[in-house]
């Protein structure tokens, strides 16, 4: 328990580290951005508006700490200011939905790529020198080569556009969303599943042959050894030995995974159109909606975190080791 | 395990024997080549309307013409130049910056271990692409946002894997031995240390390069590279502008971003390659196929072979 | 059935598939061991004992084949078998424990999930539980709920072997499983092996590289060298006479204290000590508010050397006498107390600067580690002799062909350009004598320094620090758990337990008339004894 409330205590550190970036960077970046950005805006906006994007930008007369200390207690009661595009529309209501959609595009892809790439990594490490063990790092090297919004781009051609299989774009049918009963679901799911199946592909390689390295990492080990003097039969050996362990790592992997899996998935909505938080991304880029993009960041980052710390929590169950040693 | 300790003379030349590794270095070495030589081999001016609007492949425009009428094979050899000069300068810049914080932290370790290994795990635990986008909006758009902005984001992950390979190293006899005999801090840490490190560093900087390509690529065609550059990225940018793909201009996106896929292609074969033929295990594997022993799965079992 | 032997092995060859062919390990080696026989097959490393360990269930790993031969546990073939019968044969005809206990158990198991396994293997009705399986080797049955890295490096051990005796093998082999603990843990294990076979009856093939723990504990002996078995006989016979050259080589080539001649006190110059420490402590994880320590290292040692004098330390792993070592080098800093080494505190480390004078270097064990793979011989002595005193103005080329002389690397001009992988362990240590002689050091600290050799060699390089002492004067603090070489180099031994100095006298003195129980047990466990009347005609203790 020492080790989890360690790491805790490190996500709360990071996150304020990630908020209090947040709120230092229009101020301290070289150039002046702020003044930069309330000048572009000063003809387009109304009066009130453009008074509440300077006092985010701190482009009034309190002190700085004063603002620090104010903006803190907004990020704490979740309110993240308001978006330029939509004004008077609080960020947050903007991000609203699209929270929902990341999260269930991102957990079924990792999960998904997380599962497979450590079949396939077993298998290819079991059968060692094999046909499969030979072709599988290349080709999945080749397909982790794409850019996450490139490979979209095809696979969105290829069997939305042309071949037509999958819906182009949005997450449901319907204007609103489905109700959850069979056919909502699986309207959702024909929607999910050519963005899911991009975000799979490319990320595949890594999970593999992390998992094929750590299983002929594990294989040499003298308990390996150990367990075939025991004359066990292969399936036990393979199963409740060197898969067991060889897995460890790949969690380990997973945290920080889920923090670069989002950012290509952000890539991977904005293409499929999938009303994600990338689609809020792409909106805020091309409208130069600065407290829109800051709070993305920030709801990102602290989903990640929190990600990640699930991640931790899940890895001292599974190694005895970090149960008893507490290290890191 | 130092690049002499895992290739003799032996494994160098196996290395260069290699399918993965020549194919790789081959892809690399013709691209490298085309951006490098743009200015004389490119047919047309890049940022020019040479052709038709969305002309298709053809004897004037081998690799068609944009959705301004530009030729594509033109954009994609000047494309490649910038494209590659910002990713390789982002990959020396956050290889540096790994190795100055690791080797730091290793050598002083006590506080300011801790204090650079906390700053690395918060720089790794942040997401990429978010706090890149939010940088680059505040910043003038450019190749040296690009590259400021991605060796900022890029580094941390190179930080930990030197600090934990520095950290193994210092615990060798051979760097106490060093210490013993009243060898300097920086000799120690420059002549004893870095050196052993070098297969490590390799690797990491191979990957960079495949990171800062894919990530300027991204961040270009979310629309915050600067436009007037042509890159692959911004090429891919422009594509998606004119919806050329709806359009069925597919060379315009196919072109660069195969050029972007390829690349960092022929980076990872060649990474993966030197991987495998370090490690030895599967070294092991190759020479019992060339006794002609195969076996069908990793069960041990040793083999018996009465003709040998 | 009675005359089926445990293990018979005929013309076995083995060996490791290279680049071009297949590169022999083993040559046709026959031996057979009858039905609860202890039999030991002793050799210096690489001379392929472990590999034919390893083959005897087929466990040896790639790039590893059997060639050739007959391998038979029990009247069960081994080798034309096809894998699933192999299979079925393993752990209920014979078991193995390896070498390194912290690694033969899965780290994520608990110990009784592991025993179980094992057990479920077997097929007859009565069956053993996880629980007596512990009782049998002596632990306590609540330490069923444990994982591995929660027990000591002995009591892992002592798991891998009561989950050998799982099934009732009728052998059992034993590949280095000592090797790793210390002197006492491992007589401790063997005491328990002697009393389960008494009560079991399986037979036993132990690989050892240590001749005299195989007089104490086994029936029959075999020899290997180069992939050979040179000679095998009755333990008994063989310690009375040795058939082959090679045999009486490595028996004598382990050092011995030569009791014959009295102790001799060298006279002490007790004003001016080498080495001097007062109440030297070393305390590791201190919490500054309460002032408890996670583990004190070293405890309040005071302790003197005089010049030209060579102190044995002597202690288990853990007991402190390598942090005492690394204090006195200055590579550690004390908690507190004093060091004065030739009168002067050692300059830590980071405060270090060429040309300062230093009058202890090290000697370190690992000669694997203790020099830089990546750079030459060459450049290792000349950074020494640059950076020693005096360095920048030497004839740095003579200063390192002189010291090459010195530790007996003639000619010296081969060895310059040569790097650590190309020099065999013997060499190696060399190399780093002659690097801590560089500076001309009044004290020499020798932290294990023949520990990672072959038997063989490990008196050749005892007997190079014993001449560098007569013909250079330099004072040697000998640190080692081998109580035998301590008595056979030193003049004074000090005995270290748990970051103590428990006794300390002139060094056949402390072996002949041992004070502390500690140095009692330590001595005690010497396989074989030390050749004193008392301790030779003490055999393993019946349990």
């Amino acid at each position: 328990m020492y080790y989890i409330a360690k790491r805790l205590a490190f996500y709360v550190l990071a996150a304020f580290v990630a908020i209090t970036v947040n709120f230092f960077l229009p101020r301290l970046t070289p150039g002046d951005p702020a003044s930069t950005i309330v000048a572009t805006y000063s003809t387009s906006l109304n009066a009130e508006s453009l008074a509440a994007l300077k006092a985010a930008y701190g482009l009034t007369d309190e002190p700085l700490l004063q603002q620090y200390l104010s903006y803190l207690g907004n990020v704490l009661r979740g309110d993240f200011g308001r978006s330029l595009s939509n004004f008077p529309a609080p960020v947050m209501a903007v991000i609203g939905a699209g929270f929902g959609w990341s999260i269930l595009l991102g957990l079924t892809s990792v999960l998904l790529s997380f599962v497979l790439g450590s079949v396939l990594g077993a298998i290819a490490a079991w059968r060692r020198g094999g046909w499969f063990d030979r072709l599988t790092p290349p080709v999945l090297l080749f397909l982790g080569s794409f850019p996450y919004f490139f490979l979209a781009l095809l696979l969105f051609y290829v069997f939305c556009f042309k071949l037509g299989w999958f819906p182009m774009g949005n997450a449901y049918s319907s204007v609103n969303p489905p109700a959850l009963n069979l056919a909502g679901v699986g309207d959702i799911l024909m929607h999910l599943i050519a963005p899911a199946f991009t975000i799979v592909l490319v990320s595949l390689g890594p999970w593999t042959l992390n998992m094929r390295n750590a299983m002929i990492g594990v294989l040499s080990e003298d308990y390996l050894t150990l367990a075939e003097a025991k004359g066990l039969q292969p399936r036990q050996v393979l199963l409740s030995h060197a898969v067991r362990t060889a897995l460890l790592p790949n969690i380990t992997a997973l945290g920080a995974a889920v923090g670069a899996v989002f950012s290509g998935q952000l890539l991977t909505e904005i293409v499929f159109t999938y009303p994600g938080l990338g689609y809020s991304l792409m909106r805020a880029v091309s409208a130069v909606d600065y407290p829109l993009m800051q709070a993305l960041f920030l709801i990102i980052t602290l989903s990640v975190l929190a990600a990640n710390f699930f991640v931790d929590t899940l890895y001292v169950l599974l190694d005895p080791r970090v149960r008893t040693g507490g290290e890191a | 395990m130092s690049l002499s300790e895992t290739f003799g003379a032996k494994a160098r030349r196996q290395l260069l024997g290699s399918i993965p590794v020549t194919v790789g270095l081959v892809i690399l070495g013709a691209l490298v080549a085309a951006s490098a030589l743009a200015q004389l081999v490119a047919p047309y001016n890049p940022k020019r309307a040479t052709g038709g609007i969305n002309e298709p492949p053809s004897l004037t425009h081998l690799f068609g013409t944009t959705g301004q009428g530009q030729d594509v094979l033109s954009q994609f050899l000047y494309g490649g130049q910038n494209t590659l000069w910002v990713a390789f300068s982002i990959a020396v810049l956050t290889t540096l910056l790994a190795l100055i914080v690791a080797l730091t932290a290793a050598y002083f370790r006590g506080w300011v271990d801790d204090l650079l290994t906390l700053v690395t795990n918060v720089f790794l635990v942040i997401p990429g692409l978010p706090l890149v986008v939010v940088l680059a909006a505040f910043l003038p758009p450019g190749p040296l946002t690009m590259i400021m902005v991605l060796t900022i984001t890029g580094w941390a992950f190179g930080a930990r894997l030197f600090r934990s390979q520095a950290l193994s190293l210092r615990e060798r006899e051979f760097i106490a031995a060093a210490e013993d005999v009243g060898e300097s801090r920086w000799r120690i840490v420059a002549i004893e240390l870095l050196p052993n490190m070098g297969s490590v560093v390799a690797a990491y900087f191979v990957n960079q390069v495949i990171f800062a390509i894919t990530a300027q690529a991204s961040l270009e065609f979310l629309g915050l590279g600067d436009g007037g550059q042509i890159t692959w990225g911004s090429m891919l940018f422009w594509a998606q502008n004119s919806s050329a793909l709806i359009r069925g201009a597919w060379w315009t996106f196919v072109v660069p971003g195969m050029a972007i896929a390829l690349t960092a292609f022929s980076l990872a074969l060649i990474n993966n390659a030197v991987d495998e033929i370090g490690n030895p295990r599967l070294r092991a594997d190759r020479l019992m196929r060339r006794a002609g022993v195969r076996k069908p799965s990793a069960t041990l079992m040793t083999p018996v072979k009465r003709d040998a | 059935m009675l005359d089926v032997p445990a293990l018979d092995i005929v013309d076995l060859s083995v060996g490791y598939a290279g680049e071009d062919s297949i590169i022999p390990a083993v040559d046709r080696v026959s031996f057979s061991i009858a039905p609860g026989e202890f039999m030991g097959l002793a050799g210096e490393s690489g001379c392929g004992k472990s590999t034919i360990a390893q083959s005897i269930l087929r466990l040896l790993r790639a790039p590893g084949i059997i060639t050739g031969g007959e391998i038979r546990i029990a009247g069960n073939d081994m080798l034309s078998e096809d894998d699933n019968a192999v299979r079925a044969l393993r752990w209920r005809t014979a078991s193995i424990v390896l070498q390194n206990s912290l690694t033969s158990l899965n780290p994520v198991k608990r110990i009784e999930w592991q025993l179980q396994e094992a057990l479920n293997r077997g097929t007859s009705s009565v069956r053993r539980t996880p629980a007596e399986l512990l009782q049998m080797v002596d632990i306590d049955p609540k330490r069923l709920r444990a994982y591995p890295h929660e027990l000591s490096g002995g009591q892992r051990q002592r798991v891998v072997i009561a989950m050998a005796l799982a099934l009732e093998p009728k052998l059992i082999i034993l590949d280095e499983p000592t090797t790793a603990l210390d002197v006492i843990v491992q007589q401790e294990i063997f005491v328990t092996v002697k009393a389960l076979q008494r009560q079991m009856g399986f037979a036993v093939l132990l690989i050892t590289h240590d001749l005299p723990l195989l007089f104490k504990v086994a029936d029959r002996i075999a020899v290997m060298k180069d992939g050979k078995i040179v000679e095998t006989a009755p333990v008994a016979e063989f310690r009375q006479h040795q058939e082959h050259p090679y045999s009486r080589a490595l028996l004598t080539a382990s050092p011995k204290v030569d009791f014959t001649t009295p102790p001799v006190a060298r006279p002490k110059s007790v004003a001016h000590p080498v080495l001097e420490t007062a109440h030297l402590t070393k305390a590791y994880g201190t919490n500054p508010l309460t002032g408890r320590s996670a583990l004190v290292a070293v405890n309040d040692v005071s302790f003197r050397l005089a010049p030209g004098e060579i102190v044995a330390l002597v202690g288990a792993s853990g007991s402190g006498k390598s942090t005492f070592g690394r204090i006195v080098t200055g590579l550690t800093r004390p908690s507190s107390g004093d060091v004065l080494v030739d009168g002067r505190t050692p300059v830590p480390v980071s405060r270090r600067r060429p040309h300062q004078p230093r009058a202890a270097q090290m000697v370190f064990q690992d000669v694997y580690g203790s020099l830089n793979p990546l750079h030459t011989i060459g450049h290792h002595l000349r950074r020494a002799v640059i950076s020693a005193p005096g360095g920048d103005k030497t004839d740095v080329e003579g200063r390192v062909a002189a010291l090459l002389t010195e530790v007996g690397l003639t000619p010296t001009a081969s060895y310059l350009d040569r790097r650590p992988h190309e020099l065999s362990g013997g060499q190696r240590q060399r190399v780093g004598l002659a690097r801590a002689l560089a500076a001309s050091p009044k004290l020499l600290v020798a932290d294990e320094p023949v520990s990672m050799l072959d038997v063989s060699i490990r008196r050749d390089i005892l007997n190079l620090i014993a001449r560098l002492r007569d013909e250079q004067g330099v004072a040697v603090l000998y640190i080692t758990h081998d109580v035998v070489s301590a008595g056979y180099i030193a003049d004074r031994i000090a005995v270290m337990h748990r970051g103590e100095i428990v006794e300390e006298g002139l060094a056949k003195a402390v072996l002949a008339n041992p004070q502390h129980a500690y140095t009692r047990q330590l001595i005690a466990a010497v396989p074989g004894g030390l050749g004193l009347e008392t301790s030779s005609a003490n055999p393993v203790p019946a349990s």
